[in-house]
């Protein structure tokens, strides 16, 4: 798989547009997952996952070809959401679909049991406490489904790092979400 | 994976059930998403000139410290990589073979395959010990070791065995042809079973049955050497196999163009030969414009 990858990209390098279809098929779901998780908006995790491609079509002549697909278009992505957080009326739009920050579970005592306020820390620890690296790699597991030799091959990492860094992930979230459990 | 306590334990749990909006149709964005590059293409046309003008020095030191992490990268791809073949491959060996992709491979009872373009031959452990059976999709030659067992290839239209000869097998969607050059060769296909001997071929019919005719011409397969043999072969067909063979794209002004059929040898070895000799054929003009090719 690797190295199809490496061959597809080496075409989109010349410019071949069928093979940056195949890629684009390939990956496109993926990457929207990942984006849509962190933005919570369809339409904005759509946007956001067509310009990534598009800025890889803009500057494919500077592709890489060894170097993993998945990590290009993860790191243009998140660089792409953190434009639209700065935009302060792209914030307003989304402010409330967005969990608050430090928002503690003794302000709505009676949610406190319910799955989805924990399930809302958990995404908000994952998008403010972890550093890139580490939250892509989580987000990839548990939404992506990804096992980790997977994960490894996607973003060119050891299964070991990847391992490690799940491992870091949940030491965080734990530490982070103690008045919640 | 390291040991896990149980609240790292359920926040595992929790953290993959969150709902999510579902990915938009992807060829929806496909469309949307290809008219942007047209667009950026001819942008970026106009401005080439100055931005190629102030780019280069930055270059350097990336190309001085690549190589290091090209092989750091290379060495974890290999290790990575390995790992989920090494489990596939417990049960079952794969040969694949991608459009404008030609790959000759041996079996471990000697035998030698030729993969054609867009076609697949897979088989299951212990080939040559307990059987010698393939699974295969799209053109092949095979030149069959000599050996007892039989060596039976399972097509999606029907079965071929041999004891050990140099044939050709096509199985595409668009039908389904054995060729024999040497020895013996055995065709089954739902409940009719034909023996093909040197210089023979059978071709599924439209009626779903085997004819059998000779080999018309010396340089069976055509695409072992470089030719591709046509005989009131639809243009349709023509234009599938070079699609195959050069991964490009074929566009037809009016649809009635596929049905014109096509005589004649087309060299094979270089793309616009190809292209100019079907244009000669057909009397059609052509445009190319690097990845499709309309015939008008």
């Amino acid at each position: 798989m690797a190295e199809q990858e490496q061959i597809l990209l080496e075409r989109v390098k010349i410019s071949d547009k069928k093979a940056f279809r195949q890629l684009f098929s390939n990956f496109h779901d993926t990457l929207f997952r990942f984006v849509v998780y962190r933005v919570q908006d369809g339409d904005l995790a759509e946007d956001i996952t067509q310009e990534t491609f598009l800025r890889v079509w803009r500057t494919r002549e500077s592709i890489q070809p060894k170097k993993s697909f998945f990590s290009l278009i993860a790191r243009i992505s998140t660089n792409l959401c953190y434009d639209h957080f700065r935009h302060m009326e792209v914030r307003n739009r989304h402010e409330d679909s967005l969990p608050e920050y430090g928002k503690s579970h003794f302000d709505d005592p009676e949610a406190v049991n319910a799955a989805s306020v924990l399930q809302e820390e958990i995404q908000r620890v994952v998008n403010n406490n972890l550093p890139d690296k580490c939250r892509n790699i989580f987000i990839l597991s548990r939404i992506e489904g990804k096992s980790n030799p997977e994960i490894a091959e996607l973003l060119d990492l050891s299964v070991r790092t990847v391992e490690n860094q799940i491992y870091r992930a949940l030491k965080v979230l734990k530490k982070n979400l103690k008045n919640y459990l | 994976m390291k040991k896990l306590d149980t609240i790292q334990e359920l926040i595992w749990e929790r953290s993959s059930d969150v709902d999510l909006p579902s990915p938009p149709n992807k060829d929806d964005v496909w469309m949307r998403l290809f008219q942007h590059m047209d667009i950026s293409d001819i942008d970026s046309d106009a401005s080439q000139d100055q931005q190629q003008k102030l780019t280069p020095p930055t270059q350097g030191i990336w190309s001085a410290l690549k190589p290091r992490l090209t092989y750091a990268v290379a060495l974890g791809l290999a290790l990575v990589v390995s790992l989920p073949f090494a489990i596939d491959s417990l049960t079952t060996e794969t040969f694949e073979t991608q459009y404008s992709d030609f790959q000759t491979i041996q079996l471990a009872d000697g035998s030698v395959v030729s993969l054609n373009a867009g076609s697949e031959l897979k088989y299951k452990n212990g080939f040559n010990q307990e059987h010698r059976t393939v699974t295969f999709s799209g053109e092949a030659y095979f030149d069959v070791q000599k050996g007892d067992t039989p060596f039976t290839i399972q097509t999606d239209f029907g079965s071929v065995t041999v004891l050990g000869t140099s044939f050709n097998v096509r199985s595409r969607r668009d039908g389904f042809e054995v060729g024999v050059n040497e020895g013996l060769v055995q065709v089954k296909q739902a409940a009719e079973t034909i023996l093909l001997k040197q210089g023979e071929l059978a071709v599924l019919n439209q009626n779903e049955s085997l004819t059998k005719k000779p080999v018309s011409y010396a340089n069976y397969p055509g695409w072992m050497h470089n030719q591709l043999v046509c005989k009131n072969t639809p243009l349709s067909e023509v234009c599938a196999e070079i699609e195959r063979s050069f991964g490009i794209d074929f566009n037809f002004s009016d649809p009635a163009l596929t049905e014109i059929t096509v005589t004649g040898i087309i060299e094979t070895s270089d793309l616009n030969n190809v292209l100019s000799t079907i244009s000669i054929l057909t009397q059609h003009e052509f445009k190319f414009d690097g990845d499709t090719c309309t015939i008008i």
